[in-house]
């Protein structure tokens, strides 16, 4: 299915993060789920603020990373769809 | 009726049995094992030989967990328990499910679910040298740059008989070997090694996956994958604060990590040497 870019995800709360040499482990105490974020996943769920939307997070990403610039859309919109599929966002 | 306390992981639990087939196999399945006098248990199971049909019976408290004719089956069963029922109360550290070694010099977690290979490659490397703690499961404090191993006899699933002739041609308990259709134990002295039963220092943790026909693939995990593959393996999150995350975080933070598939332990072998030299 398409992803809507014009869409702002969000994170839900009560998550735990460990972030180790620029990764991240994160954790939802109650529901005992645990996610592994390399590098790219962990600035794109920071990012995941609300006020964002998924178009904007790619551009940002772009910019801050020119060599990558033409695999960013694809990788932003599947680490957001592996974070629905997590539970861990919501879509505004 | 005899009594035995077997204690791991700061959990202890009761273990009753009857004189004859019940001793011999306590006897052989803990006999590197200790219990704490100290704790109280918080369980007891029990075990019975109503002979013929009727077989062994195993009992936790007040509740019939398993009839079993066969001695084999019941060993493993027995085994099963313990290591459950020690791990559904275990605290204040993390009992993740692990096999270990050491050199002299290197203490080596080996962390993975069922079906990755722990007790087989375990089994390899002890033959081939390495001190034993465990092919199933370890304990490290939290806050400790230590760990203990429980020192059970391998246990060798049929599939991977094959890697060990000329270890398991033996009889029924004959020179500490327990064989049945669907695995063996053996007792880690059979390999001619050392029963390391002492706390060990943690100086590589490898996750190792067998994969029968695929060469050996050796990677260095970051810290966030190695504490993320350490929570997989956590067996008493539930007793710990955070889950046992903050510990499992600060030991991969201070311990190298690294992936290791394998097809075959010979060549496993020489890439953990090769680690345990640098």
């Amino acid at each position: 299915m398409k992803m809507n870019l014009l869409a702002k995800p969000v994170q839900k709360p009560d998550y735990h993060l460990e972030m180790m040499d620029g990764e991240m482990l994160l954790y939802h105490l109650n529901e005992t789920t645990i996610l592994y974020l390399n590098e790219t996943a962990s600035l794109i769920w920071q990012l995941c603020d609300g006020r964002q939307t998924i178009a904007e997070i790619i551009t940002l990403l772009s910019e801050a990373y020119p060599e990558a610039a033409e695999v960013m859309a694809a990788e932003v919109e599947e680490t957001v769809q592996q974070f629905l599929t997590a539970g861990c966002i919501l879509i505004t | 009726m005899n009594l035995r306390l077997i204690s791991f992981g700061n959990s202890t639990i009761g273990l009753r049995y009857d004189d004859g087939r019940p001793t011999e196999m306590v006897d052989f399945l803990f006999q590197n094992i200790t219990g704490s006098n100290y704790e109280e248990p918080w369980t007891t199971l029990r075990l019975e030989d109503h002979g013929g049909d009727e077989g062994f019976w195993l009992w936790q408290d007040d509740t019939l967990l398993f009839k079993e004719e066969s001695f084999e089956i019941m060993a493993n069963s027995l085994m099963s328990q313990v290591c459950f029922t020690l791990a559904y109360e275990s605290k204040a550290g993390l009992l993740l499910h692990s096999a270990a070694v050491r050199t002299e010099e290197k203490g080596i977690l080996l962390p993975g679910r069922s079906g990755a290979g722990k007790s087989t490659l375990t089994a390899w490397l002890i033959h081939h040298g390495f001190g034993y703690l465990s092919d199933e499961m370890v304990f490290v404090a939290s806050g400790s740059d230590q760990f203990r191993g429980f020192t059970r006899p391998i246990t060798i699933k049929s599939p991977a008989r094959h890697l060990l002739p000329q270890l398991l041609k033996k009889e029924r308990l004959v020179n500490g070997i327990l064989q049945s259709e669907s695995l063996d134990m053996v007792a880690p002295e059979q390999f001619g090694v050392q029963v390391v039963k002492n706390l060990s220092s943690i100086d590589l943790i490898i996750f190792p996956h067998f994969e029968a026909s695929q060469g050996v693939q050796l990677a260095r995990l970051s810290k966030a994958e190695a504490a993320f593959e350490l929570m997989k393996c956590l067996a008493n999150a539930r007793n710990l604060e955070d889950h046992g995350l903050s510990e499992a975080v600060r030991l991969a933070k201070t311990t190298p990590g690294y992936s290791l598939g394998y097809g075959d332990s010979a060549q496993a072998e020489r890439a953990i040497r090769q680690l345990v030299m640098i």
